[in-house]
């Protein structure tokens, strides 16, 4: 309607990136798809909900519950007379432990798939259907917003203050000398999540 | 059939906070939608309402049902919704219940929360909806403005969607992958590399979040007065210790810091974060930002409609309750529009959180929604609620031949690596 027709914009990086700059740098420089890749990786950390480990993780809920380790005969007697004596413990004790132990290849791999794994092999699974619900098919990537209109504003990795200059390492901005110096020490080529 | 009418649970179910009530109650309760694990207290976890009685709140560790906006993980959703039931009295098997489903405003993954309703709980009927698709249902019946433009920032997501009387436009909907977890983990990342390594403490920063940031208007002028050091805009923020204090205090930079507390200093952050909404490329997202998503979803209506739904913009969802978020959006959208066209942010919305929820006891106090009971659910499965609850202008009929399945993008440039 009243919008202009949105163009191919080619990022200044790529018009940059002659083979003699790449030389001049060595082999440590990061590519535009590995720079890329590590701003992926970044964004998924964001949908992330912790980053730290299970602080139950490692619970030994009971002193005499068989462990991972231990074999099935002798022990495991014992182990189901004090399950019976204490059923409130075995939601998040005995119970999980098994079910973990039972089925330790399908926790691998619903935490390999991703989400947008997930919407795929629905969209599919629709589209291949007897009665297809055609608005019900890749609605989800249908939906996702353009990209802005507006050139992306640069701001400082260091201090979140505008930027004019990037590493030529990594690709990260910053804003000054200061800014610089901490970035190189702390955070260039090295990821933190 | 039935001797007492069922009563109807209203469910609204958000990835950070469920909002649930009756027909007949005030205020929706507003209850974590997760599952929290703290270091300090190893015999127990603390099931949606629990939280109330974790004191410490250092380090959780959050379970989620809900991903993206859509709920992945049904166990945890389970238990949740057992716990949360069993605590406000409601007895399922006398009742029917409306639940807000993202997969009837932006269908993505198959849905099975009928099975977990019917078969383990034994609800009476259930109808479905969106968040967005009450507050244009509440809007065109009740407040009888047919065309409606909803923006819904929520947890996981913002999305913004258009509606002709109460009917989805399907090719108006723009989902942003911006919400408030995205805004508090980027938050998180920012201190504790500048400041304080609170990378474990979701909890606390979420609060700072929610204490501290603002939207400015003018996003040049307040990065001027940062990098001018006028010190107008810094604040301190006290973290709470979990034994004197139960939330951080907010300090104006000029006070004196007080010598034992652990605090941290927000500047550029307590307006970088929630810009983030308005322009995801400053994060490297690839995407547009809220209001250039309104403009996009006004645009792709059809044409006759723009002015109205530009005059009837609605903003709800918790992430859009930082003061000045609704004065910014109108502004930006103003600018953006043709100039005959007029532009109105509503602001009656008292409590954004809250808002769809209350739309919803509206419309269904009208009781003119369609509802499945078992029988029917059983005879013909998700078809009969697509049928009834994903209600679009464009039939499914329509899009035959436009609709082929491509490879999306997304994963493609997963598989490089």
């Amino acid at each position: 309607m009243f919008l202009p027709p949105r163009k191919n914009v080619t990022t200044a990086s790529q018009l940059r990136a002659s083979t003699r700059i790449s030389n001049l740098e060595g082999n440590r420089t990061l590519d535009e798809s590995a720079r890329r890749n590590r701003r992926t990786r970044q964004l998924d950390g964001l949908e992330q909900d912790n980053f730290h480990d299970d602080p139950h993780a490692n619970i030994t809920w009971n002193k005499a519950a068989p462990k991972f380790q231990d074999e099935m005969i002798g022990g495991s007697k014992k182990a189901k007379k004090n399950k019976d004596d204490k059923p409130g413990h075995t939601v998040h004790g005995d119970k999980a432990r098994r079910r973990k132990l039972a089925r330790p290849e399908f926790n691998k791999q619903r935490f390999k798939k991703t989400f947008n794994v997930h919407v795929t092999e629905q969209s599919k699974a629709i589209l291949t259907s007897s009665d297809p619900d055609f608005r019900r098919v890749n609605a989800y990537f249908l939906a996702t917003a353009p990209p802005s209109n507006k050139p992306a504003r640069k701001f400082c990795a260091v201090c979140g203050k505008t930027s004019n200059y990037c590493c030529t390492k990594c690709g990260a901005r910053y804003c000054g000398i200061h800014c610089r110096d901490v970035h190189n020490d702390t955070r260039c080529m090295k990821w933190l999540a | 059939m039935r001797d007492v009418p069922p009563t109807t649970v209203i469910l609204d179910n958000g990835g950070h906070n469920l909002k649930i009530g009756t027909l007949e109650s005030d205020e929706p309760k507003i209850i974590p939608n997760s599952i929290v694990k703290a270091k300090h207290e190893k015999k127990r976890v603390f099931v949606g309402h629990q939280q109330n009685d974790c004191t410490e709140k250092f380090s959780l560790f959050y379970v989620r049902p809900i991903e993206r906006g859509y709920v992945v993980n049904w166990d945890t959703q389970q238990q949740i919704w057992e716990k949360t039931f069993d605590h406000l009295d409601i007895e399922p098997t006398t009742s029917r219940i409306a639940l807000t489903d993202n997969n009837y405003l932006v269908p993505a993954l198959p849905d099975v929360s009928s099975e977990i309703l019917f078969e383990y709980f034994g609800f009476q009927e259930i109808h479905k909806a969106t968040a967005s698709g009450f507050v244009a249902e509440h809007a065109a019946r009740i407040r009888k403005r047919s065309c409606v433009c909803v923006v819904d920032s929520g947890f996981s997501w913002t999305t913004v969607a258009s509606f002709v009387d109460g009917i989805l436009i399907q090719e108006s909907v723009i989902r942003i992958d911006v919400g408030g977890k995205a805004l508090t983990n980027k938050m998180k990342d920012w201190i504790s590399y500048r400041q304080l390594n609170v990378s474990e403490e979701t909890h606390v920063i979420n609060e700072c979040k929610e204490d501290v940031c603002f939207v400015t208007m003018d996003f040049d002028r307040s990065m001027e007065e940062i990098r001018k050091r006028f010190k107008t805009i810094e604040k301190r923020y006290l973290m709470p210790d979990f034994q004197s204090s139960f939330r951080g205090q907010v300090q104006n930079i000029q006070d004196p810091q007080p010598a034992d507390i652990p605090s941290i200093v927000l500047g550029v952050e307590r307006f970088a974060v929630p810009e983030i909404l308005f322009n995801p490329s400053d994060i490297d997202i690839d995407q547009c930002g809220v209001a250039e998503a309104v403009i996009e979803s006004i645009s792709s209506s059809p044409e006759p409609l723009r002015p109205a739904l530009a005059q009837n913009i609605i903003v709800i969802g918790g992430s859009s309750q930082f003061p000045g978020f609704r004065e910014r959006l109108a502004h930006d959208v103003r600018s953006m529009l043709p100039s005959e066209f007029g532009c109105r942010v509503a602001d009656d919305v008292a409590n954004a959180e809250t808002h769809a929820w209350n739309c919803a006891q509206g419309v269904l106090r009208e009781e003119r929604v369609p509802w499945i009971d078992r029988k029917e659910w059983d005879e013909r499965g998700e078809s009969i609620e697509f049928s009834k609850f994903f209600r679009t202008t464009i039939s499914s009929a329509e899009l035959k031949e436009t609709r082929n399945f491509e490879e999306p993008k997304e994963q493609k440039e997963e598989e490089e690596f």
